[in-house]
């Protein structure tokens, strides 16, 4: 047999199905791990974040009326269940030379969230964002994605905060 | 078995089996990607008052395999590809290996150095501008520093006029060097090199070199950064080396619900690049993106303050000022916007701007701008009105003129969002083409979560527009813009 059948024969091998029983109901999509510095130029860790709560994941920036429309939305969820483990990792691609006008900014607006930046949209790409700002992501405790949400349009509060007490009612369970 | 069937066969498998349950090694792969998909077709008044249609194609594929350390990158940009004359086909791919101390990649992408003084490769999709690289990169992050290092050529694409076209010399090398160290926790000095040699030229002019020092300090609620910056390069006709400087500070003072930020720069010489194009771009003092000589002769700074007094009340404001050394061009910038919030459902903003524009359009001298815009947000169950009206006093040179407009928006969530724009002007302006009256309609449909359908008829009135500090024509506009996007 020739060597290119046997790779092609290998490769197709890796790719076929463990026979492990799943539930595909609940078989969720893993977020890529990454690590971003944030306002502060402290290093945050996606992975140090899980099994705590419910992770927000919003990419933003300042240009956008959008998404800054989303993010105010939100604090009124974020204060309402950060007690049960609630984080907000807001993703900013504004590029290197926003940083100190998105620090003011965020101060000057109140929110408590984690600013994290990624100036040369490494991590939007991981995330599959394209050109869509915002995009947001619920992740439940093991990481997996648990909605993605293109856009904001009014109302999009609602089905964040259906996903966010299902992952809370999960971990109560 | 054929080599063309065997490839469709895998294919169709990998796809097959990835969609269906998760291997070991499918749990840590991941792919996603982009396409796009953009028609336009518009009609043009020729002198002799009849009408030319012309057509517009341009089609976008981005696609991303990630594997624990290692990402596969590949995509295409396609242009008019039925015009031989006019098209252009640009395929992008790289590889690039990424572990915590050190990080490889070969093919293509982009880089920024410091602030942008030295150097600025980047994409802008909304703005159609690409500064993408083709060469290789290596990054070591060691001893509480990165040090990064690249070598490659630059191609610069511009939509200008109605069509897509390279900006620089597309033979230009470019190779350069960052170092960043982080001697303590709130501290960061940065230097950086980069050196500029033309392919096509075999005279000293066909070397240039930028480079230059920064340092970030960043406590609690205080930020600075500085950049300073020297170019050198070859004197036209006399010869000898050219000097050139840079200067640019940043610092903010944050509180909750409070945020100050001051900006300054000086410019002198530090166009870095050909003639017409840049690959370093300067930091711009004005919101809108506007620059009056990218780096060749600038000085400025900015305030910006941002401030929430009470839940339903922000400020928003800034003012900008840049000019050159001799003060024959110009730009004064001051935006103020307040925003009211009685709840979620309603929402109302205040806009107050004021512009001066010297020696920075083509057609006019002078422009002064004083805009009044009141946008009104209401929304119940799922639906959403916005409605904007601004009013603005212009004065281009002698001609003085009212220019005021309705923007009127309804949003079904989560299927689809309708708008009207109508712009009206109180006189017919010698650089819209005598045109005083602008109609558009838009329609964005949500077909899923990941396909997106927009549709626009209407007329645009094109003019100067800017993106951080890079500015160019859009011509005017009548007709039709069709685009489909998904994503995965």
């Amino acid at each position: 047999m020739k060597l290119k059948n046997l790779i092609f024969i290998l490769v197709l091998f890796i790719f076929i199905p463990t026979q492990e029983k799943r539930d595909t109901l609940k078989s969720y999509k893993k977020a890529p791990s990454f690590s971003l510095y944030n306002i502060n130029k402290e290093k945050i860790y996606l992975d140090s974040l899980l099994n705590k709560g419910p992770i927000f994941i919003s990419f933003w920036a300042l240009w956008c009326k959008l998404c800054i429309q989303e993010l105010d939305a939100f604090k009124k969820i974020y204060d309402q269940y950060e007690t049960l483990g609630l984080k907000v990792l807001a993703i900013s691609e504004d590029g290197p030379r926003a940083v100190n006008n998105i620090k003011s900014f965020v101060k000057g607006k109140k929110w408590k969230y984690e600013i994290l930046l990624d100036p040369d949209g490494k991590i939007r790409e991981l995330f599959g964002v394209g050109s869509t700002l915002p995009t947001s992501f619920i992740l439940d405790k093991e990481g997996n994605i648990r909605l993605i949400s293109r856009g904001y349009k009014k109302g999009d509060e609602k089905k964040f905060v259906k996903v966010i007490e299902e992952i809370i009612n999960e971990a109560k369970e | 078995m054929k080599r063309k069937s065997k490839f469709v066969l895998f294919i169709l498998l990998f796809f097959y089996l990835y969609s269906q349950e998760e291997t070991p090694i499918e749990k840590k792969l991941n792919l996603s990607g982009e396409i796009k998909g953009e028609y336009w077709l518009w009609t043009k008044e020729n002198k002799d008052k009849s009408f030319k249609f012309s057509d517009h194609f341009e089609g976008k594929f981005r696609f991303l395999i990630n594997y624990e350390n290692i990402y596969l990158r590949t995509g295409i940009f396609l242009y008019q590809p039925s015009l031989p004359k006019k098209s252009l086909k640009e395929y992008y791919y790289n590889f690039e290996y990424c572990h915590p101390q050190a990080e490889f990649l070969i093919g293509n992408f982009y880089q920024v150095f410091g602030r942008g003084l030295t150097f600025r490769s980047y994409f802008n999709e909304d703005f159609r501008y690409d500064k993408v690289l083709f060469g290789g990169r290596a990054i070591l992050h060691i001893f509480k520093s990165d040090i990064l290092l690249f070598a490659g050529k630059m191609k610069n694409i511009i939509f200008q006029e109605n069509k897509y076209q390279y900006e620089n010399d597309t033979t230009d090398q470019l190779r350069g060097g960052e170092i960043v160290i982080y001697p303590f926790p709130h501290l960061e000095i940065g230097g950086r090199y980069i050196r500029l040699n033309k392919e096509k030229d075999i005279t000293p002019r066909a070397f240039a070199e930028i480079f230059g020092p920064s340092i970030s300090f960043t406590y609690n609620f205080f930020d600075l950064y500085y950049e300073f910056c020297e170019k050198l390069s070859t004197r036209e006709v006399l010869g000898g080396r050219k000097k050139g400087y840079g200067h640019y500070l940043v610092t903010s003072f944050t509180f909750t619900g409070f945020g100050l930020s001051l900006e300054g720069m000086k410019y002198d010489s530090i166009d870095f690049g050909g003639e017409g194009y840049r690959y370093n771009d300067v930091p711009t003092p004005s919101r809108e993106g506007i620059s009056i000589n990218r780096g060749r002769d600038e000085k400025g700074g900015s305030i910006s303050l941002n401030f929430t007094p009470f839940d339903f009340l922000n400020y928003d404001g800034s003012y900008g000022y840049l000019q050159t050394y001799k003060k024959d061009k110009y730009l004064k910038e001051l935006i103020n916007k307040i925003n009211f919030k009685k709840n979620e459902d309603f929402n109302n903003t205040f806009i107050f701007e004021y512009l001066q524009k010297k020696g920075i359009e083509i057609k006019v001298e002078l422009t002064e701008e004083l805009k009044f815009i009141n946008e009104t947000k209401l929304s119940f169950n799922n639906h959403t009105f916005n409605l904007e009206i601004p009013l603005n006093f212009v004065s281009d040179d002698t001609l003085k003129y009212k220019d005021f407009g309705v923007i009127f928006e309804y949003q079904n969530n989560p299927y689809f969002t309708l708008t009207m724009n109508y712009q009206k002007t109180t006189t017919k302006i010698p650089k819209y083409d005598y045109e005083d009256k602008w109609l558009l309609f838009e329609g964005t449909f949500f077909i899923t979560q990941n396909i997106t359908w927009r549709i626009r008829v209407g007329q645009e009135r094109g003019g100067l527009i800017c993106s951080g500090g890079v500015c160019r024509y859009e011509a005017p506009f009548n007709g039709m813009k069709i685009s489909l996007q998904a994503r995965f």
